[in-house]
């Protein structure tokens, strides 16, 4: 147990996701953390919505997650969309009892929920950063609370998960900021994950990142794995910066205007 | 105190009697331990009286009337018997000093200290008059100062509101000089709530300049100026507080505040249980008069009449003496009460001039942890007492307590005032996690050394934290001993993770460790579910975790969640142990779970009064302050310790040490303390730290020892 205590760092966090196949993390406790107000459910959203702006049905929800989810500028420059650029949006990654990552249909809570893929290309003796930005647009705000808590629940279960054929993450540390703890004001919850990340194509291992944060009834996700050459920073960098933005698009998206 | 007599019995219903306190016409005031431990005050009727049927009538009245009362200001009874041969009173006994000594002693109070007590004694009257009693003898000698704010004692002349005119012998009661006019005019107007309220703007006059505002002498003279003069406030420079006085010394009953109404006109902030509003020298007088009550015998010490351990020190004795003094004319009631304000043999402060050494306490004395907040004030001024009368002590410790309330931002505020005061050698605190997240950048600048030991996260977002000490388990080291109480043992092989969100950074730490770690320390497997804080319905949860065969069952979350899975875990036939933190210790769990909290177990950084590793701090805390010590007293009283520790080693003559040398002297301190033997890594952390245990029998929580340890 001591030797946990090095891996526990804090990490003042935003929020983040997952990827096309969810590639979502696994996680494992760690990184983050530090306190403050005790998580407080109902201590108000972070976003004053305008009920009118909400989306009713499945396509204002997509016409939403279009407006608010990254695009390669969102990340920074030198990011490109990668193909297939965008997932089925009938489909959403499920992680299986056998720790496997799967498209599958949705469940009924979910109205609308899109993943784009990204890299930052190969480049002078480096590998590729592959990115993934997910938005997921919930029918209550209490299903998307509980989105987040499956999100924990699939790093606990499963420490080392398959992403695709040939793709494994794994020894990951996940950590969670509830609004108010450690200034974390950017959402209502957010997570963190950190990891290593290896694929028969890219080796490894390197790092992996992924945040995912929830606000109203919307996730908003991003995932970050390492290559050869790339530092975890270049990775927290390009994953905060893009979670960062489709946060703020959220809120200009579907808050009160005065 | 003087010593007992010859005449005098050795106990009285069920109080072994120490020595006198006082003595009036009717009868006399001892201080007595009780069989529990707690000092008391015992007043006792003389026979003579005790076979007036009249005067038994009233002491009853006296009993009861004081019973009714319920304020953390007015001093409690503990304990009565009217129907014997010797009826007798017993009220908690407060070593503080009287207002009256206080402002002999160290001179007027500044206008913010009359305020604060203006309005704590508010409060104390309300609870009076709520209870449908009129107390008539509101005055200095009756208000003791405590550290825990001030006590409004003597209930012996209150009456009911609604009763009926008592006897012709009735005259005038109270004291002349803090009488409300009404009653002064001796007309046969009852005086009523109001009345006390005029007493305490006497009072209140009185302690913002030292003298009654009707003046001293013959009673008849201030009995006539009460009802014709304007009072005297001369010298009181605060506009808005002579205003006050003004109002509440108004002559026509029904033009004053009501005391309830009294506590909302004054704005000044109220700090609740801490002294910080009163002067230093007075908050000195009140710290050694608590110190010298640590002189005092055991229970099961010697037998009366015998000194007492220590008495034979010449220096402990004056202290025992000086405590005396202050009793008396507390305990003893109206009829020394004018006399004491006009002595002039007061001695002077000692040790002008020289610098205090002072122990800071940060604590939430007033917010959602205040109970843990308090209990250390307690376990760091027990410490700092008991240092302090020591004959052979190097220098002399002061305690200075601030309440931050368990809020970030007023942590901050407290946190400043701490590291400004450069008396100020070390703080123990703050009490919870966002405090301590807030206040360690500060510290860190002054490099004043701060220790926490119930702010146990893993990680704080303070970038520098050099002064920063986790005196405590932190809570990754509780999920060690809960793997271990559940999964090592022959009937459990899968342990059910239920991490509930409503319990924060605590409890998804333990949570998310104890789900990781079950793995690596044992050959036992896990089922780990998560639900969002505020999830109603934990049943399906609980069935579902079930279904996947979990022997065992932990449950990370807050009071009321954990409440929620104990009723559905007891609705299922499910058998095996079951396990929460010591965050879900508290009446909220046993009150919502019911029954179904049975067998529950916690582990908790925290030792029990009861564990017999802390039986002679837990006496020593009964002794200082009639109870039990609470939930982190100990580990607060260790905190202390290793500071004081640290402060003699660096020591040299009297020269103090730097607070950064203390830093790395506390850094590098092994001390053995009640709860645990301290000894910090490099990151200030604590090593080796065990974990104790706790669970639900038969109602209530039952402290089980320590935790068991990997490898031990």
């Amino acid at each position: 147990m001591l030797a946990l205590a090095p891996l526990l760092l804090v990490v003042a966090c935003a929020g983040g996701g997952g990827t096309p196949a969810k590639e979502r993390p696994s996680a494992s406790p760690a990184r983050s953390t530090a306190a403050t107000k005790t998580p407080d459910a109902d201590a108000g959203p972070v976003i004053d919505a305008d009920p009118a702006r909400l989306p009713a049905t499945r396509k204002a929800a997509l016409d939403l997650i279009g407006r608010v989810i990254a695009d390669p500028d969102s990340f920074g420059p030198g990011v490109v969309a990668r193909r297939p650029y965008e997932s089925d949006p009938a489909t959403w990654p499920v992680l299986g009892a056998d720790c496997v990552w799967r498209q599958e249909k949705p469940a009924s809570s979910v109205l609308a929920t899109l993943t784009r893929s990204f890299e930052v290309p190969a480049a002078r003796g480096k590998g590729p950063i592959r990115l993934s930005a997910v938005m997921t647009v919930h029918r209550t705000r209490e299903d998307a609370r509980w989105e987040m808590a499956e999100s924990i629940e699939e790093t606990m279960r499963c420490p080392t998960q398959q992403l695709r054929k040939g793709e494994l993450i794994g020894s990951m540390i996940s950590s969670s900021l509830m609004r108010g703890e450690s200034a974390q004001n950017n959402s209502e919850d957010a997570l963190t994950e950190a990891g290593e990340y290896r694929s028969s194509v890219l080796g490894g291992p390197h790092p992996y990142l992924w945040q995912q944060a929830q606000a109203l009834r919307f996730t908003v996700a991003v995932t970050g794995k390492g290559a050869k050459g790339r530092a975890e920073k270049e990775i927290d960098d390009l994953t905060t910066q893009a979670q960062a933005v489709m946060l703020t698009r959220l809120g200009s998206a579907v808050a009160k205007q005065s | 105190m003087d010593e007992l007599r010859a005449s005098d019995p050795s106990w009285i219903g069920g109080h072994r009697l120490l020595g006198r306190l006082g003595a009036g016409g009717m009868g006399v005031v001892y201080l007595g331990r009780s069989e529990t431990g707690a000092l008391a005050a015992v007043k006792v009727i003389l026979p003579e009286y005790a076979e007036d049927e009249d005067f038994r009538a009233r002491f009853r009245r006296e009993v009861e009337a004081a019973r009714r009362v319920r304020s953390p200001w007015a001093v409690p009874v503990t304990g009565a018997g009217t129907e014997g041969e010797r009826p007798w009173l017993a009220t908690a006994f407060v070593p503080g000093p009287a207002l009256s000594e206080a402002v002999a002693r160290c001179g007027p109070l500044p206008a913010r200290s009359v305020r604060v007590l203006g309005r704590l004694l508010s409060r104390a009257l309300a609870a009076v008059h709520a209870a449908g009693l009129v107390h008539r003898d509101v005055k200095p000698g009756n208000v003791l100062l405590t550290a825990g704010g001030p006590r409004l004692i003597d209930f012996g002349i209150a009456r009911a509101v609604d009763a009926t005119a008592l006897t012709a012998t009735d005259l005038v009661v109270g004291t002349p000089g803090f009488l409300p006019p009404e009653q002064a005019s001796g007309g046969r107007t009852a005086a009523g709530p109001a009345g006390d309220v005029f007493s305490l703007g006497c009072l209140l006059a009185y302690a913002a300049t030292g003298r009654p505002p009707f003046g001293s002498g013959a009673a008849e003279a201030l009995l006539y100026r009460t009802v014709h003069d304007r009072p005297d406030l001369e010298g009181i420079d605060d506009p808005e507080l002579r205003s006050l006085l003004g109002t509440l010394l108004a002559k026509e009953p029904a033009a004053r505040p009501t005391a309830a109404q009294l506590d909302g006109l004054i704005t000044e902030d109220a700090p609740d249980g801490s002294v910080d509003w009163l002067p230093e020298d007075v908050v000195r007088l009140i710290a050694d008069r608590s110190a010298a009550m640590l002189a005092l015998p055991d229970i099961d010490a010697t037998t009366a009449g015998e000194p007492a351990p220590g008495a034979d020190r010449p220096g402990r004795r004056r202290l025992l003496l000086l405590a005396g003094a202050a009793v008396v004319a507390a305990a003893g009631g109206g009829t020394f009460a004018v006399r004491e304000w006009l002595r002039d043999d007061a001695p002077g402060a000692a040790g002008a001039g020289e610098r205090a050494w002072t122990i800071g306490v940060q604590a939430d004395l007033s917010g959602p942890r205040s109970a843990a907040g308090r209990a250390q004030e307690r376990g760091v001024r027990l410490a700092v007492e008991r240092f302090n009368s020591r004959e052979d002590r190097p220098f002399t410790l002061q305690v200075k307590a601030l309440d931050d309330g368990g809020d970030a931002t007023r942590a901050v505020r407290v946190a400043e005032r701490f590291t400004r005061d450069r008396d100020v050698l070390a703080v123990i605190g703050p009490t919870g996690d966002p405090a301590t997240a807030s206040v360690l950048g500060t510290y860190d600048e002054a490099m004043l050394p701060v220790i926490t030991v119930s702010s146990l996260l893993l990680a704080y977002p303070a970038r520098s934290k050099r002064s920063f000490f986790q005196a405590a388990p932190s809570d990754g080291a509780l999920a060690e001993p809960i793997i271990n109480r559940l999964l090592l043992r022959p009937d459990v092989e899968r342990l059910g993770v239920l991490l509930d969100r409503s319990g924060g950074q605590s409890s998804y730490q333990v949570g998310y460790l104890t789900n990781m770690n079950a793995g690596v320390l044992t050959t036992g497997t896990t089922y780990p579910r998560v639900v969002p804080a505020g999830a109603r319905d934990l049943a399906p949860v609980v069935a579902d975790m079930l279904a996947h065969d979990s022997d065992a069952f932990f449950y990370a979350g807050d009071p009321a969640g954990a409440a929620r899975t104990a009723r559905a875990l007891a609705a299922t036939p499910f058998e095996g142990p079951r396990m929460a933190l010591h965050t879900v210790m508290g009446p909220r769990f046993l009150a919502e779970a019911g029954e179904a909290a049975e067998t529950w177990e916690f582990t908790a950084p925290h030792i029990d009064a009861t564990a017999p590793e802390a039986k002679e701090f837990a006496a020593a805390h009964r002794r200082r302050f009639g109870s039990a010590p609470g939930h982190w007293a100990a580990e607060a009283y260790d905190a202390a310790g290793l500071v004081v520790a640290a402060l003699t080693t660096l020591t040299k003559g009297a020269q103090r040490p730097a607070r950064a040398a203390l830093v790395t002297g506390i850094a590098s301190a092994t001390y053995e303390g009640v709860s645990r033997t301290y000894v910090f890594d490099e990151t200030h952390r604590l090593k080796r730290s065990g974990a104790y245990l706790y669970g639900v029998r038969d109602g209530g929580y039952r402290y089980l020892g320590r935790a068991p340890r990997t490898g031990s």
